[in-house]
């Protein structure tokens, strides 16, 4: 079955993106999950989001669009990537949660993939 | 400032925010653009001022700037090493500015890209003001209190967001200029009012920007000539600005009441009629207009001795059906009050709601003249305690603690 890993980064981590000296051993950890993903043959997507400061929040209320400058909520970790991985089990998305790097100073949330057809849902 | 170098700053500041917005829209990088244009512009202020503007000011700057062009404009930045887009875009502009044209003004994209809704509200004017102008962040950040550092990472920050969210360059038509030039006339007037909300006088008008943004609202009127609120903040901020040696005397604060009209600028007053007359002409009306056409109207009851309070009752009507703010509310209640009708206007203070008003200053300076008309006295001296306790303007604090000390002497 299908999970989501929203992978919220600590501001340390984003700015890590920008830091030449640590660029290449930061991102090494991160191709180190990805080929593990592929090679464990439970890669479905993935892929690293631009910062927070480039997020824009869009909402409808009574027909009226409000388009604002981001990110909502404003928290310390903030969204900066996503993987969708297809494992048997909770256990198995929990394990590999724990091997995202972006686990370490952020977190990462755990989200079964809302599957619409029918006999698939418990 | 002399003519000729007010000629040619003006002109440096016209070229550079048409070749930043042809180079821009075009490569998506305004940052890289900036960069690339910095010096030459610098160099141009420095220099045309006294060698005169050159002949074709764009292949001027285009010149001074082509080794930074040509390189790609390499950006520090570890993902961004080098944008061949904007190469392209230098080679193109250049070839423009041989064609037997003036330069072509791509300037209301960049207005608009600026006020654009996924844009911090807050920045919108700085932004304005950097790329359009060339103004300095040093500059923009004394006229906003905030440090030069922390302007220029918010600056930074906001380009970012322009170029990898790909904001589009474009100038919005039909239904979506109705929608977005609110914007772009709120960020233009922020910059007019930047700088004169903070503490007044001499030092205010080192930080003002009141001729910048002037500039920005006129370049808006010929950028979107059919665009009747564009003339309407225009006018708006002409009234004022003519106001402004009258405003204040030995650093004092003087009402409009008292103004000494010989101290106002006469020829702006009528620049400012006319770019009014010139709004109503395209028959749509617009809060800026009826703020206009309020100052239009104290401005003649001053000039020519006119009364015209049931009028400023009536434009203010107007304006809090439209546009229903606070400011506008506390402004409709002063003009009942000025036509004798003080009662109404206490009325109307009392139902807006507590939370919008407790820590509005105009809403305090109002209530307390309505109250002291109506000979409340003990409610007028608390109301003047809050409007004196918020006001950020040390002569608006005098001038109101003058009032209460007076009110204060008299027998109830």
């Amino acid at each position: 079955m299908k999970f989501m890993l929203l992978l919220n980064e600590a501001p340390e981590d984003f700015a890590l993106r920008d830091t030449p000296a640590k660029f290449d051993a930061f991102m090494g950890e991160w191709y180190a999950f990805g080929t593990a993903l592929r090679e464990q043959k439970v890669h479905v997507d993935a892929s690293a989001l631009e910062p927070p400061a480039t997020a824009t929040v869009v909402s409808v209320r009574d027909g009226v669009r409000t388009v604002e400058d981001g990110p909502y909520p404003d928290a310390k970790e903030q969204l900066g990537g996503f993987c969708i991985i297809d494992v048997p089990d909770i256990e198995a998305a929990q394990e590999w949660a724990a091997k995202c790097p972006a686990a370490k100073n952020g977190f990462v949330d755990v989200r079964p993939v809302f599957n619409l057809e029918e006999g698939e849902r418990p | 400032m002399t003519d000729a170098r007010a000629i040619a700053e003006q002109t440096a500041r016209a070229s550079y925010g048409r070749l930043l917005a042809w180079l821009s829209s075009r490569s998506r990088d305004v940052a890289a653009a900036e960069d690339a244009l910095g010096d030459a512009f610098r160099a141009a202020l420095e220099s045309w001022p006294k060698t005169g503007v050159p002949a074709s000011p764009e292949a001027w700057l285009l010149t001074a700037a082509r080794r930074k062009l040509i390189d790609g404009a390499r950006r520090q930045s570890t993902r961004t090493l080098s944008t061949p887009a904007l190469t392209l875009a230098a080679e193109e502009a250049e070839a423009t500015t041989r064609a037997d044209k003036p330069f072509p003004d791509e300037r209301l994209k960049l207005l608009f890209i600026c006020a654009h809704p996924a844009i911090d509200a807050a920045i919108r004017t700085p932004l304005m003001l950097q790329t359009v102008l060339g103004l300095d962040a040093a500059r923009i950040a004394s006229a906003f209190l905030v440090s030069p550092r922390a302007m220029s990472a918010r600056l930074v920050r906001a380009k970012r967001k322009i170029k990898v969210a790909a904001i589009p360059f474009d100038a919005p038509g039909g239904q979506d200029l109705a929608a977005r030039l609110p914007a772009v006339l709120e960020a233009i007037y922020a910059a007019f009012g930047a700088g004169w909300d903070h503490e007044a006088g001499a030092e205010a008008d080192q930080h003002a920007l009141t001729g910048e943004a002037l500039y920005l609202a006129s370049l808006l009127t010929q950028l979107l000539p059919d665009e009747a609120e564009g003339w309407g903040l225009f006018s708006l901020m002409l009234h004022a600005e003519a106001r402004k040696d009258a405003r204040r005397e030995n650093g004092a604060y003087i009402p409009l009441s008292d103004h000494n009209t010989a101290r106002w600028d006469k020829k702006m007053i009528a620049h400012g009629e006319a770019a009014l007359a010139r709004a109503w002409r395209l028959g749509q009306s617009g809060p800026y207009q009826i703020e206009a056409a309020i100052q239009s109207a104290h401005a003649a009851a001053r000039m020519h001795d006119r009364d015209v309070t049931d009028e400023i009752v009536m434009l203010y009507r107007q304006l809090v059906e439209i546009a229903p703010t606070i400011g506008a509310y506390v402004g409709y209640a002063g003009a009942l009050a000025a036509a004798a009708r003080a009662q109404e206007a206490l009325h109307l203070l009392d139902t807006l709601e507590t939370a919008r008003v407790e820590n509005y200053q105009a809403y305090w300076a109002v209530r307390a003249h309505i109250l002291e008309q109506l000979d409340h006295k003990q409610d007028a001296l608390s109301a003047y305690e809050r409007a004196i306790g918020l006001a950020q303007d040390a002569a608006a604090r005098q001038f109101l603690t003058q009032k209460k000390t007076a009110l204060g002497l008299r027998r109830a």
